[in-house]
C-alpha cells in the first residue's frame, strides 16, 4: 500500500461520516453548544443528530450535559480533549489525502 | 433560514474528492475538490462566529454604541465649557452605563429569544496573547491620535474616507460574508463615509450653531466626527432592526421536549 492509500485508510472513520464532521465542526468552533444549535446549524433530524451524538460520547469525542434551562430540558455538548486532537488530526490528514 | 452547508451536499464533496490521483498532473486538477471539501469544513468553523449576529443584535449593540458616542457629542457641543459632559469623567461615565446597559440588555434578549428558537453558543476564551494584542494597538492608536490631532483635524476628510473604508471593509470581512444582502450596508458605510468627507466646512458648522462654539482640539474632533457617527449608527442600526425582524419572523421558539 502507498503512502496516499495508507493515510486515506488511516482516516478517522467516525469523524469522516458527513453528519459527524458537521456536529464535529461546529463544536471545535465554540466552548459548549446545546443540541436545538446543532439542530438548527445542521439541519440534521432530531434522531438522527442524537444518534451521530451518541456514537461521538461513546467514543470519547463529545462530552454530553443534561441540564435544565430554567424549567426547560437542555442539552449541552462540547468536544473532549481527544475529540479536539482527532478533528486536528482528521484535517491534516484530509489535506494530505488530497 | 437557509442551510448553505446541507448534509447532503458535504456527502457528495467527501465522495467526490476522495479518489486517489494517479499523477502529479491529476492531483493539480484535484486542487478544486479539496478547496470544495476544505470550504465547508471552514465554513462550518466559521457559523458559530457569524451566528453572534444572527438575530441583528451584534449590529443593533454597535449602532447604539455609536448613538451613545452621538449623545454625548450633542451634550459636549451644546451645554456650556464647565457642565458635567464637559468634564472628562461625564462621557466616561454615560458610556460606562451605556455599555453595562447593552451587556446584560442584550445578554437577556439572548436568553429569552435567541437562545429558545436557535440554541445555547459559549464561546471559547480569546488567548491571552490575542487580548493583550488588541490592548496594545488600541492603546497606541489613542497614543498616536492624541499626540497627533492637530495634524489629523488639518487632514480629516482623508482620515474619514479612510475610517469609512476600513469600517466597511472590517463589516464585509465580519458580517457580510455570511449575509449576502448585507453587503449593500458594507456599501453604504463606505459611500456615506466618501459623502460626508466631501461635505463642505460650512454644512459641518451648522452642527454647532447656535452652541458654545470654543477652540480647543477636542471641540473640534467631536465637531469632526459628528456626521460620521450619525450616518454610520443609523445604517447600523437599520440593518440590524431588519435583521432582528426576519429572525423573529423566520423561527418559532422550540417546544420544551426538542431537546
Amino acid at each position: 500500500m502507498n503512502s496516499q492509500m495508507q493515510t486515506l485508510a488511516d482516516l478517522d472513520r467516525l469523524i469522516h461520516e458527513p453528519g459527524r464532521l458537521m456536529i464535529v465542526s461546529l463544536l471545535y468552533a465554540v466552548d459548549q453548544a446545546d443540541f436545538l444549535y446543532l439542530q438548527h446549524e445542521s439541519g440534521i433530524n432530531k434522531g438522527t443528530l442524537s444518534s451521530h451524538i451518541s456514537k461521538l460520547e461513546d467514543a470519547g469525542y463529545v462530552e454530553v450535559l443534561k441540564t435544565y434551562r430554567g424549567k426547560v430540558p437542555q442539552t449541552l455538548l462540547s468536544l473532549t480533549k481527544l475529540g479536539r486532537q482527532s478533528f486536528k488530526e482528521y484535517r491534516k490528514k484530509l489535506r494530505k489525502a488530497l | 433560514m437557509t442551510n448553505p452547508v446541507g448534509g447532503a451536499n458535504l456527502l457528495a464533496l467527501t465522495s467526490s474528492a476522495l479518489t486517489i490521483p494517479a499523477s502529479p498532473a491529476l492531483a493539480r486538477e484535484r486542487e478544486p475538490a479539496m478547496q470544495q471539501i476544505q470550504t465547508p469544513i471552514q465554513a462550518l468553523l466559521n457559523r458559530p462566529r457569524n451566528y453572534n449576529n444572527i438575530d441583528g443584535t451584534g449590529e443593533i449593540s454597535a449602532g447604539l454604541i455609536l448613538l451613545g458616542f452621538l449623545f454625548a457629542f450633542w451634550m459636549q457641543i451644546h451645554t456650556a465649557l464647565h457642565s458635567f459632559w464637559n468634564r472628562s469623567f461625564g462621557s466616561i461615565l454615560c458610556m460606562l452605563a451605556l455599555c453595562l446597559a447593552l451587556h446584560y440588555g442584550m445578554k437577556a434578549f439572548k436568553q429569552k429569544i435567541t437562545f429558545p428558537r436557535t440554541g445555547f453558543v459559549r464561546y471559547r476564551a480569546k488567548s491571552i496573547w490575542y487580548v493583550l494584542a488588541t490592548a496594545g494597538t488600541t492603546a497606541a492608536t489613542v497614543v498616536l491620535i492624541s499626540r497627533n490631532l492637530r495634524h489629523l483635524l488639518d487632514a480629516a476628510s482623508a482620515i474619514g474616507f479612510l475610517y469609512g473604508f476600513f469600517l466597511a471593509v472590517c463589516y464585509g470581512y465580519g458580517i457580510a460574508r455570511s449575509v449576502p444582502w448585507k453587503w449593500r450596508v458594507a456599501s453604504a458605510i463606505f459611500l456615506s463615509g466618501t459623502v460626508v468627507a466631501l461635505l463642505p466646512a460650512a454644512v459641518l458648522q451648522t452642527l454647532v450653531a447656535g452652541s458654545s462654539a470654543r477652540n480647543d482640539l477636542g471641540f473640534k474632533l467631536i465637531v469632526a466626527l459628528f456626521p460620521y457617527f450619525l450616518v454610520w449608527s443609523t445604517l447600523l442600526l437599520l440593518s440590524g432592526f431588519i435583521s432582528l425582524v426576519l429572525y423573529l419572523r423566520d423561527t418559532r421558539a422550540s417546544a420544551p421536549d426538542a431537546q
